[in-house]
């Protein structure tokens, strides 16, 4: 097929209604006069129907109101596009249009994107941070304390740039006793993001670093634009050795500042952050010793004082004054035991008497004392209150205020 | 000497110190804990002036190995031009 001459837009009609043309044919016509149409346009509408397929290759549908037009993104387009293609976008596509006649169908081959009303570099920076932070990147909790009193303090950034200077600045300023490991890297430009990723993580490899700041001097956002990619917010995430982020002058903050352990807005204020003030560490540390010792003077001042007024006290004069103290209190004891125990006594003595005078008023002896007698039979030492049941012969013992007798029954009278 | 973290020594100095302050530890622990910290504040003016400043870039050749070699502070004299 011979795609090298495009066909007229506007074939001869008496041609076409001459001949029977193929399918192939035709959509081959159309195809050339379309591509020689649409070729190199700007289009602006929505981005639908986004599909990433494992080619690598993007499809999606464009569309407005009224209308809407099938589109691809080749891989090589694709992979430099610097925000994320999603449903709803609103954006200009640049691309020329062309007819894929396996399905009859036409559609755009976009070359380039943008997005509407924001630069890219905006959304894809708005993007990221979204995404990233949905993931918890950002996470105070994740954040690490920096080194009080860091010895080895590593700096990713390029060798020619005011970054390094002004760090060097603040080290030789304070006259710290520090060591610096520079890790030299672009800090802008194709590939830049992947050695600054590779730095942090390589520096994690290496042992005693304490600290690392990761920066660069100002710029535009696409100077800075490395320190917004994912692959070192991934690295700087990753980090177990603390991070700190210097990039550009105040202005912008990156997603580098945001997953860093602590954000300094420029190099040098990064240099103050990390870099030891000896002078004032030395300070503190005298001061906690001075606590000490007054901590200890002041223990020796009170046992000195208690000592003194136990030498003073009154026991240690006459020790045997505690002694007798407690022997009086142990007679006093004895002494109420005894007279409580003698009132018990008394009480018991009292209750015993009453109680023998009832006994002794319903005693039957009383009775007894006045002449009257109890009958029992022998056998059995039953009480007889009657002649019921009794006969002849039955032996009988009677009891009299003073002994008793034992008798037989002669007779019984009814 | 043991290698202890700064901070930690700092922190145990600060722990002894805040219990001594109190004041109620019987006098023989009160004496083992002051040896203590002072122990820990030898070992924080050690570790202050144990140290040496040294300025490095490192450089990794094509087998992975690092190297290092000394900065040149040739423009660090009050140039803070970016």
């Amino acid at each position: 097929m011979n795609l090298a001459s495009p066909l007229p837009m506007f074939v001869d009609t008496a041609k076409s209604r001459n001949t029977v043309l193929t399918i192939s044919e035709l959509t081959r016509r159309i195809r050339g006069s379309v591509e020689q149409e649409f070729f190199n346009v700007w289009v602006l509408g929505e981005l639908s129907n986004v599909k990433r397929p494992s080619s690598g290759h993007v499809y999606l549908t464009l569309k407005d109101a009224h209308a809407q037009l099938q589109a691809v993104i080749f891989k090589s387009v694709a992979h430099g596009l610097k925000f994320e293609i999603q449903d709803g976008l609103q954006v200009l596509a640049f691309g020329s249009v062309t007819v894929y006649e396996a399905r009859g169908q036409y559609q755009l081959i976009v070359e380039r994107m943008e997005p509407k009303g924001i630069g890219a570099l905006q959304l894809a920076f708005l993007q990221l941070k979204e995404r990233l932070e949905k993931e918890g990147l950002f996470d105070p909790a994740h954040k690490k304390p920096l080194p009080a009193l860091p010895r080895k303090i590593a700096v990713v950034t390029s060798l020619t740039g005011a970054a390094i200077r002004d760090i060097v600045n603040v080290i030789n300023r304070r006259f710290a006793r520090v060591e610096i490991l520079i890790y030299p890297v672009k800090v802008q430009g194709e590939g830049a993001a992947l050695e600054i990723a590779q730095a942090i993580s390589d520096l994690n490899t290496i042992s005693n670093i304490d600290v690392m700041i990761v920066g660069r001097g100002g710029g535009s956002l696409e100077d800075l634009w490395a320190f917004n990619e994912e692959v070192v917010a991934r690295s700087i995430f990753a980090s177990r050795i603390p991070v700190v982020s210097a990039v550009g002058h105040e202005i912008d903050v990156t997603i580098s500042d945001l997953v860093a352990d602590k954000r300094a807005l420029t190099p040098t204020e990064a240099g103050e952050l990390v870099v030891p003030r000896y002078d004032q560490i030395m300070d503190a540390c005298e001061k906690i010793k001075t606590r000490l010792v007054q901590a200890l003077y002041n223990k020796i001042l009170l046992m000195r004082s208690r000592l003194l007024r136990i030498e003073h006290s009154f026991s240690l004069k006459r020790p045997f004054d505690k002694v007798y103290r407690l022997q009086q209190d142990v007679d006093e004891i004895m002494q109420r035991l005894v007279t409580t125990g003698k009132h018990m006594v008394q009480l018991e003595r009292e209750r015993l008497a009453g109680i023998a005078n009832r006994l002794d008023s319903i005693s039957p002896l009383r009775v007894l004392s006045r002449g009257y007698s109890i009958t029992t039979l022998v056998i059995d030492d039953k009480l007889i209150k009657s002649t019921e049941g009794l006969a002849a012969g039955n032996r009988l013992k009677t009891r009299f205020s003073h002994g008793s007798v034992v008798s037989s029954v002669v007779e019984v009278l009814e | 000497m043991a290698k202890i973290k700064f901070e930690d020594a700092v922190k145990g100095l600060e722990d002894i110190v805040e219990r001594l302050e109190k004041g109620d530890l019987p006098l023989d622990e009160t004496l083992s804990k002051y040896e203590q910290g002072i122990k820990l504040y030898k070992q924080c003016i050690a570790l202050l002036e144990d140290a040496e400043k040294k300025i490095q870039i490192l450089v990794k050749d094509e087998n992975g190995v690092f190297r290092t070699r000394d900065y040149e502070l040739e423009f660090t004299q009050g140039n803070n031009s970016k």
